[in-house]
């Protein structure tokens, strides 16, 4: 049967001119992300107690957490930063936070052209 | 006619006087926006990766992503031919001459985007006795993409912040980064040879043992300036 191989490849051009491209034009439309992928990390206030769980649990210690006790008991939580120089994005502080305060699934454009300030080591 | 052994190859002291001649002639100022559109059109990388950020950076490069779009798919295994270098992984000090190395090689105008946190400061390994704290203490640094290892949408992000910094740096003709001052002195011990061996890759360029240049030649004893064999 001559001919055959012919058409199987003539069939695969035709099947590729009919498709949809598979490019995501990135800055107009984004990937959905796998649900348990360990990208970027939210922090949100509200949730947060201020227990340092997340620090903790860090093991680059890139957590900052500086807290201030109320009258209550509770803490009133003055900064929170993540230093995302040396973050190596594991995810340990989303497993380790009890109150489901810090997310992953951040923003794709957090970069810069400076490096911030350097931790104190 | 001899060389002068003062003159560092690299530059070239009549540029100054010669572009403050073209800038105000107005024909030539409508060159460099277009010059400066086209650069930002077509940066070609260098084609090396250190770590696990080169996977991602190649994954940009694949259809799905697709880095063609921003015209940065050229990725050239030479320097000479290239713009833009991703120093995407952990530089080690024993990779820091290389890298280094390979900067000086490019042509200019270059640009230098650090994808990762190792690059960035170090990442993990920030505290470890191997690994460079950032790859700015060897390389001036445009843009910092962080992620360990960034997605390719932030690789993709990144270059696209280097784009619109290279058009604020048509339109004010200066460069923004800060160059690397080339001490290592609190970093590696004075005998290391890999300190010698990188401070003689920094301005002005003397050899590995420090020694001068020949005064006749203006040539290096060995070890040349860029790693030549002469």
């Amino acid at each position: 049967m001559y001919g055959l191989g012919v058409a199987k490849g003539m069939l695969t051009t035709v099947k590729h001119l009919v498709r949809p491209p598979v490019t995501v034009q990135f800055p107009d439309e984004t990937r959905p992300i796998p649900k348990r992928a360990r990208t970027n990390l939210v922090w949100f206030v509200e949730r947060c107690t201020g227990c340092s769980t997340c620090a903790q649990a860090c093991p680059d210690g890139c957590i900052l957490v500086q807290t201030q006790p109320r009258e209550d008991g509770s803490f009133l939580v003055e900064r929170y930063e993540i230093d995302f120089r040396l973050c190596m994005y594991c995810a340990l502080c989303v497993e380790a936070c009890p109150y489901e305060a810090i997310q992953v699934g951040g923003p794709y454009n957090d970069v810069v052209t400076e490096p911030q300030p350097a931790l104190p080591r | 006619m001899p060389h002068d052994p003062n003159l560092v190859p690299v530059l070239d002291a009549s540029a100054d006087s010669i572009e403050a001649d073209l800038s105000q002639q107005l024909l030539l100022t409508r060159v460099d926006a277009v010059l400066t559109w086209a650069r930002r059109s077509s940066l070609w990388p260098v084609m090396f990766g250190l770590a696990c950020c080169a996977i991602e950076m190649i994954a940009t490069a694949t259809s799905r992503y697709d880095i063609a779009r921003f015209g940065a798919e050229v990725f050239r295994a030479s320097p000479r031919q290239a713009d833009l270098m991703i120093v995407a992984g952990t530089v080690t000090w024993k990779m820091a001459v290389p890298v280094r190395r390979i900067y000086l090689q490019m042509a200019e105008p270059k640009y230098v985007i650090s994808m990762g946190s190792c690059s960035n400061i170090g990442g993990p390994f920030a505290h470890g006795y191997s690994v460079l704290p950032g790859v700015n203490n060897v390389v001036p640094v445009d843009v910092y993409v962080p992620g360990c290892p960034p997605r390719p949408e932030s690789l993709l992000s990144g270059l696209m912040l280097l784009q619109d910094v290279m058009k604020q740096e048509g339109l004010t003709g200066k460069r923004q980064r800060p160059e690397p001052s080339g001490d290592f002195s609190t970093m590696l011990p004075p005998d290391d040879p890999i300190r010698r061996e990188l401070e003689s890759l920094f301005p002005p360029y003397l050899s590995k043992d420090g020694l001068p240049r020949d005064p006749e030649t203006g040539a290096l004893p060995h070890d040349t300036l860029i790693g030549g064999n002469s």
